[in-house]
């Protein structure tokens, strides 16, 4: 092969091409879910995989400017390393427009075990980021204590009076580091529901091995995102030791004028859902 | 199916780092259900962690091929980090595979793959977590008694000398493994049928033992017996069992185009090392320096055809999702038709942004064509390999490139965007001079100033390591520097860089000066090894890790010396460790090649020229496979192009020979 032997002259009478516009693409809502052992997989390495995922998908999205091109993929609330969901959102701006049903039907295939395209809107772009939407989210929990390396469940009944008094609290300081300062803060603005789970309920997956108290809970994402864990460590201060032996996000919620919406929600999005 | 050890695993995940790394469940994952006893279950390990071991091509190739086949399978594992070791121990978790999360003893091989010496101890460790003893004879103790054990066997090319391990390994696999892979398994399935059919453990064992000695490529070192002089070398090294063979001469594929492998590479799901689509151009090399281990254990070079290349690259982007491909060889500019490959496969996908890079380059080979199609989309790093500071030291080492092959490699880089440049060298090289130590200086800022012909902020790292003398190599005669030789070399350098823009980095002198103690050790230094490892020392390849004190304490109480395995020069007729494995080359050819060396004689590329006679292509009746006829451009050796003469000022005292080495090198003590 040889090397390019040099400009080759221009004919003058070729019209100068316009330069190309940039291109807007099309821009999609998706909400997956991260269950079972993908929960180990943080949430830096999830975006690497979902780049991943679209290229094997076939799906090509746009990519940003710069020395090192990204594609556009906005990620909304980071997910901690090992915790589950069944509600996780991202924002991405495809080159073409697809319909919904078609991008999770070409992305679930190639997909890590685990994770699962659960919906996909279209959206305008210039929506309102998703982790700036986002005011709290519901969590179900698996409160347990770690004895020998295995997990024991907690008594429900103990339980249960301890979630009901904090709810009946009128706040609850507790200790908080920040910038490696130790701060006082009231929990309680930011606790909207603690309730012992119905373990007949067949949403619940209880695993044998995970042997838990299953918990509900509400918490706060703004100002703050609260951890269920930081319940566990409440309740253990108050005297019932226990641990989050398992988190699983359940649902995110934004505030559209005083009422509580899915990020997917039509109302918050204002347009219609893709063909 | 034995059950999965994963609900005892997870409780505990939540407490180590990076936990992805013990999950299994990566894209193109290979995970069955385990069949009858004749089936051959492999647990193929890599003895280094998890980010180190999964982009390892080996390993996935023998994964691959041994999952395609019924009558046998393969799963994976990884050596754990710290911290979970010691969970698993506290609640007795032995070591387990990815793909199902079984314990070791579910299995009836279990194989290393070892790319480095210092991951021995690493070795004994999982041999150890897997529940069995880390010496073979007490496994087959074990096995007498009455208990099945699985076998151990080892590969890679950190055992082309494999006495070190030998104590702990029951076979070891010497060369390419995608055949010899099967016919281990045959007989690992005759020993499962066996004992289904009620044969006692202990003599199942040694009827697998005795098939396997007589593979071509195996080798059993519990075959073989070893007598020693006063002095401690040896005096003689012989099979003891019917069968087992004087020599065991490595195998080799005569043809990579047979095995387009790996079909489905492994895609992560945490970060790794090497996190690319990697694809395998050529095995083997034939240029001949006489430093490099890799370049001789694997001769002769088989290029892949150039219509498989651009295949794998297309199945394989479709596959993975990777968006940059990596042509993998021990020196890819040499791929007889790299211009012409590179730029088709950086075309094929451009438009699907993935980029090309091609690891370390000869210089010599390297064009501004070359350079003008990998960057096409993006500038991936760029590393050159010298070696060695002066073109007399080059010649001694036969790394054939002028000082006019590296300036205009690097004007092409330099020239076609690129900012920032790596170059590798070596300090210790058999009769080197202060010169030769500043010399690598000298070409660093020469690096600099044409960088600076094309931008201010040209920079270069000049990266350096000991150099370890290596089993069949030529140079497994000579002696190595000692820490503190190595260590002043390096401090030299450090004051001779004087631009700020030319960076140093370089590799701890006493951990090469165990890597030389663990090349071109003999039997007696598993003692060491095993004392290391009971002292807690793994990981002795990662410089947070390395204890020289630890290797140091070991020698002593084993009554070994350092001295004798690296600080000296070894005569003609002194039996070698290793001189019972042959990679094809005749000793005879090493040894001259030897005194070639220290009179500068060269040895060029024998695609181009006439053969020399090294012994491997008659050996196996294979020939260099190139896939084209046309040499790489660009000034490479042997197509024409004369190279610079010898230096005169070199008044080639011969060393070798048991003399001393040249008064201008410190003799180290």
């Amino acid at each position: 092969m040889t090397v390019a032997d040099g400009a080759v002259a221009v004919s003058a009478t070729v019209a100068p091409v316009a330069a190309p516009e940039r291109p807007t693409g099309h821009r999609y809502r998706i909400r997956y879910s991260k269950l079972g052992r993908a929960r180990f997989v943080g949430h830096l390495d999830l975006a690497r995989i979902l780049e991943r995922t679209f290229r094997r998908a076939s799906l090509t999205t746009l990519f940003s400017e710069g020395f090192t091109p990204h594609p556009k993929i906005s990620f909304g609330l980071a997910l901690p390393v090992g915790w589950e969901s069944r509600a996780e959102y991202l924002d991405v701006s495809l080159v073409d427009a697809i319909g919904a049903d078609e991008i999770a039907g070409r992305l679930n295939p190639v997909m890590p075990a685990g994770i699962a395209v659960e919906d996909v809107v279209s959206i305008e772009p210039g929506r309102q980021s998703l982790s700036s939407v986002v005011v709290r989210a519901d969590y179900s929990v698996e409160l347990a204590r770690l004895v020998d390396g295995a997990w024991v469940p907690i008594n429900p009944d103990k339980l249960n009076a301890e979630l009901l008094a904090i709810l009946g609290s009128q706040s609850l300081i507790a200790p908080r580091m920040r910038k490696g300062i130790e701060v006082e803060e009231d929990l309680r603005p930011l606790i909207f529901n603690l309730r012992v789970m119905n373990r007949a309920n067949p949403a619940i997956t209880c695993r044998d091995h995970l042997n838990g108290t299953s918990v509900e809970m509400t918490l706060a994402t703004q100002s703050r995102v609260v951890r269920p864990e930081e319940i566990a460590a409440l309740l253990s201060r108050r005297g019932l030791a226990a641990e989050a032996a398992l988190v699983r996000r359940e649902a995110q919620y934004a505030n559209l004028n005083g009422e509580l919406v899915e990020p997917m929600s039509q109302m918050l999005l204002g347009s219609k859902r893709a063909e | 199916m034995p059950q999965s050890i994963w609900p005892r695993l997870e409780p505990l995940l939540h407490k180590v780092e990076k936990p992805a790394r013990y999950i299994g469940g990566e894209g193109n994952l290979i995970a069955r259900e385990h069949g009858s006893a004749e089936q051959a279950k492999f647990l193929l390990a890599f003895p280094d962690t998890y980010e180190i071991g999964l982009p390892n091509l080996g390993l996935q190739i023998l994964y691959e091929m041994l999952n395609e086949r019924a009558e046998t399978l393969a799963e994976r594992t990884y050596s754990p980090w710290s911290d979970l070791e010691e969970l698993m121990r506290k609640y007795r978790i032995p070591l387990f595979s990815l793909e199902n999360h079984l314990p070791a003893d579910a299995f009836d091989v279990i194989g290393f793959s070892c790319a480095s010496e210092l991951v021995f101890t690493n070795v004994l460790n999982m041999i150890d977590l897997a529940g069995l003893p880390v010496r073979e004879l007490d496994r087959t103790a074990l096995a007498e008694g009455g208990t099945r054990v699985p076998l151990v066997i080892a590969g890679g090319h950190a055992v082309s000398n494999p006495e070190p391990l030998a104590s702990f390994i029951d076979a070891f696999v010497i060369g390419d493994g995608e055949e010899v892979i099967f016919e281990v398994a045959a007989a690992v399935s005759s020993h499962s049928t066996s004992l289904e059919s009620g044969t006692a453990p202990g003599a199942a064992r040694r009827d697998l033992m005795h098939e396997l000695l007589r593979i071509p490529g195996v080798y059993v070192p519990s075959a073989y017996t070893i007598d020693y002089r006063s002095d401690g070398t040896i005096s003689r090294f012989g099979p003891v069992i019917e069968g087992a063979q004087e020599v065991v001469e490595k195998r080799v594929i005569p043809s990579l185009a047979d095995f387009p492998y790996p079909r489905r590479p492994l895609v992560p799901l945490t970060e790794v090392v090497h996190d690319r689509l990697n694809i395998e151009v050529f095995r083997g090399c034939q240029r001949g320096c006489r430093f490099c281990q890799a370049g001789m254990i694997t001769r002769p070079t088989r290029e892949r055809p150039k219509s498989q290349v651009r295949e794998m690259v297309t199945t394989g982007l479709a596959l993975t999702g990777q968006n940059e491909v990596s042509l993998l060889s021990l020196s890819t500019a040499d791929y007889s038709g790299i211009e012409s490959l590179a730029a088709a496969v950086a075309t094929e996908h451009a438009d699907e942004r993935v980029s090309v890079s091609l690891p370390s380059l000869r210089v010599d080979a390297f064009t501004v064509g070359l350079a003008s199609e990998i960057q096409k989309v993006k500038k991936t790093g760029l590393t050159f390999a010298p070696e060695a500071g002066t073109w007399r030291m080059r010649r001694v080492i036969n790394k054939l490139i002028a000082d006019d092959d590296l300036f205009g490699a690097v004007e092409s880089a330099f020239s076609q965007g690129w900012r920032r440049m790596k170059l590798y060298f070596m300090v210790g090289l058999p009769t080197e001079r202060e010169e030769d130590v500043i010399g690598i200086a000298e070409l660093g800022r020469n690096v600099i100033e044409i960088g600076r012909k094309f931008s201010k902020g040209a920079s270069a790292t000049l990266s350096v390591g000991g150099f370890v003398p290596k089993s069949h190599t030529p140079f497994q005669w000579t002696q190595m520097d000692d820490a503190e030789t190595l260590r002043s070399k390096i401090d030299l350098l450090k004051t001779s860089l004087k631009v700020r823009a030319l960076k140093l980095r370089w590799h701890d002198p006493e951990a090469s000066v165990i890597e030389g103690l663990l090349s071109r050790g003999d039997r007696r230094v598993g003692d060491v090894i095993e004392r290391v490892w009971q002292k807690g020392g793994v990981f002795q390849e990662w410089s947070e890790h390395f204890d020289y004190g630890l290797w140091l304490t070991a020698l002593d109480d084993a009554g070994l010396s350092l001295d004798f395995y690296c600080f000296r020069e070894r005569s003609r007729d002194e039996i070698l460790p290793w001189d019972h494995i042959s990679v094809g080359i005749y000793r005879d050819w090493l040894w001259s090649d030897w005194e070639a060396a220290t009179a500068q004689e060269v040895v060029e590329d024998c695609r181009w020229t006439p053969c020399y006679d090294c012994g491997v292509c008659m050996e196996f009746g294979v020939e260099n496979l190139v896939v084209s006829t046309t040499a790489p451009a660009g000034g490479s050796q042997g197509t024409g192009r004369s190279l610079p003469p010898p230096s005169t000022e070199d008044s080639a005292q011969g060393i070798g020979h048991g003399d001393q080495a040249p008064d201008s090198l410190e003799t180290p003590q």
